[in-house]
């Protein structure tokens, strides 16, 4: 099933009942009464398209969830991105030296989105990871934040990136502003803060430019819509889960100064 | 009966009463409303701590003026007050060393701020949270929800671990693995192990460490980092995850065991184990 197929609006009738297969994970999803109900299940293999499938009807244990709501028939399946911010571990060395900028594209799974309605805060059915990223930390281990691993793979060009369809493509611009090389160690991502894009059979995130002015000081960063990614006329598909923010001054880089305290 | 009353009852009298009520109603109500609104406004600047500290003493502090006040109000002379209580007070501190001691410990433990109310702490055998910091003592909820108290002189002159001061731990345990096992394999499964729980931290990386040639094992250290607020789960899921890999690849975590050996250049004693019937 192509992508653009799956993520929409859905019209179910009282007790049918739907199964909904992307990444490692299936929802499976039942239409009630009186609200939905709802079971999740992961897997250690990711499934080899997203699919959408009726069921004769879900069976009721007591890993299911009740979500009692109003008589609303349409569903509305919407990607997000994590809901922490994910980090790139550099362990190709990746330099830049002063004055330029390097262009790079990272693929991050997405999360699954039930909404009953309208697609608002308060309609959310539940929210399904696509696949279960690795926990990680950004910074310092006596201050710094908690994050998800996106691992260390990358591409130097969009054509090169072979994203799965449960993935969203991210453009991020490093631009080198100071006078010394700039060794890309960690990279900090704060997807929370991004919009998600439709460019065709591709998912797409904000273009992010990140400023760096040196390891003293916090970087730039600035969220925007290109040409050269999006397309002239990108359909924004979901907003990002915090504020719409353009520009921010924010740490995005961690350069690891000694050998870990063990 | 009534002339005497009348000595006590009458317009003037009345009027220091109704004088009196008023003053307390307003001071009481003043010295809450004051804490109120400083808890408020500062409750995003401070800690729970400060709070509690910056409204004790504002409280103390205003129940204090307003004894005086009223003291005053009843004509008594203050000066006189103020002279007895500097000889009350050589008393009472003679009396009270270990108060006071506790008292000054408090103010010194709140500003150092090694601890906070909510953390969980461990002083000598007893861990728990800090459920509160008081002039005298700090009280401990322990994880089977008893409180302790711990007065404050205690607290600055013992070891004080406070478990939660850091977002992130690592959680060590402590291995043994059989000598014929081939510990590059044992590395790479424990590795593997911390890599598939989604729950330690990818970073800082897992610690895996090979400690010593024990009596019966090999022993290991292996440490994961996690998020403070995940310790029971990380705890249970990785010591399940190891017994599993263990068993799956072969490797053995062997019993304390004692090999016996006549001398040097003789073979371990033939040991056998005779079923015997009654």
């Amino acid at each position: 099933m192509k992508p653009q197929s799956f993520w929409k609006k859905y019209t179910l009738k009282i007790n049918q009942t739907l199964l909904f297969k992307a990444g490692y994970s299936e929802v499976l999803l039942k239409h009630s009464p009186n609200g939905w109900i709802v079971k999740a299940n992961t897997f250690s293999q990711a499934a080899a398209e997203m699919t959408v499938e009726e069921l004769n009807d879900l069976t009721d244990d007591q890993n299911v969830l009740h979500f009692y709501a109003s008589d609303s028939n349409e569903l509305f399946v919407v990607p997000a991105l994590p809901d922490k911010a994910v980090v790139f571990r550099n362990n190709k060395n990746i330099k830049v030296s002063a004055g330029q900028s390097a262009r790079l594209f990272f693929r991050i799974p997405l999360n699954m989105q039930f909404y009953f309605g309208q697609v608002k805060e308060e309609n959310r059915i539940t929210e399904v990871p696509l696949q279960r990223l690795s926990d990680t930390w950004f910074g310092e281990i006596d201050e710094g934040e908690p994050a998800y691993s996106i691992g260390s793979n990358y591409d130097k060009s969009i054509s090169d990136v072979e994203a799965n369809a449960w993935e969203a493509i991210a453009s991020v611009e490093i631009i080198n502003n100071t006078f010394g090389v700039l060794d890309i160690q960690r990279l900090i991502l704060r997807v929370e803060e991004f919009n998600l894009y439709k460019k065709g059979d591709q998912i797409l995130t904000s273009h992010v430019a990140i400023e760096f002015k040196g390891q003293e000081q916090a970087e730039s960063v600035a969220l925007s819509v290109r040409d050269d990614f999006h397309g002239e006329k990108p359909e924004l598909i979901a907003k990002s889960r915090l504020s719409d923010t353009k520009k921010l001054l924010r740490r995005s880089f961690f350069f690891i100064k000694n050998i870990y305290q063990n | 009966m009534w002339p005497e009353l009348e000595k006590y009852i009458n317009p003037a009298t009345i009027e220091k009463f109704i004088r009196i009520v008023f003053i307390l109603v307003i001071g009481i109500s003043s010295i809450h409303l004051i804490t109120f609104m400083l808890r408020r406004s500062l409750r995003k600047q401070l800690s729970r701590q400060r709070m509690m500290l910056i409204s004790r003493t504002i409280v103390y502090t205003g129940y204090t003026g307003l004894v005086l006040i009223v003291i005053k109000e009843f004509n008594y002379d203050l000066t006189a007050l103020f002279g007895a209580a500097g000889v009350v007070g050589i008393v009472i501190g003679v009396a009270s060393q270990t108060s006071i001691g506790n008292i000054i410990s408090g103010l010194f433990l709140v500003g150092e701020k090694s601890f906070e109310i909510g953390d969980v702490v461990r002083i000598g055998d007893k861990s728990g949270t800090v459920y509160s910091i008081d002039l005298l003592s700090i009280k401990i909820k322990t994880f089977d929800n008893l409180l302790i108290r711990i007065p404050n002189q205690s607290v600055i002159s013992s070891e004080l671990t406070n478990v939660t001061r850091f977002p992130i731990r690592r959680l060590d345990f402590q291995i043994g693995v059989a000598y014929k096992e081939d510990l590059r394999k044992v590395k790479t499964v424990l590795e593997t192990v911390a890599r598939n729980n989604p729950l330690c931290l990818e970073e800082p990386e897992p610690y895996i460490l090979f400690q010593t040639f024990g009596d019966s094992a090999i022993n290991i250290t292996f440490g994961v980092w996690f998020e403070k607020a995940n310790y029971s789960a990380v705890k249970n899921s990785v010591f399940i995850e190891i017994k599993e890999a263990f068993d799956r690849e072969g490797i053995e975590i062997p019993f304390p065991h004692v090999s016996l050996y006549a001398g040097e250049a003789s073979k371990p004693f033939d040991i056998n184990i005779r079923n015997t019937t009654n």
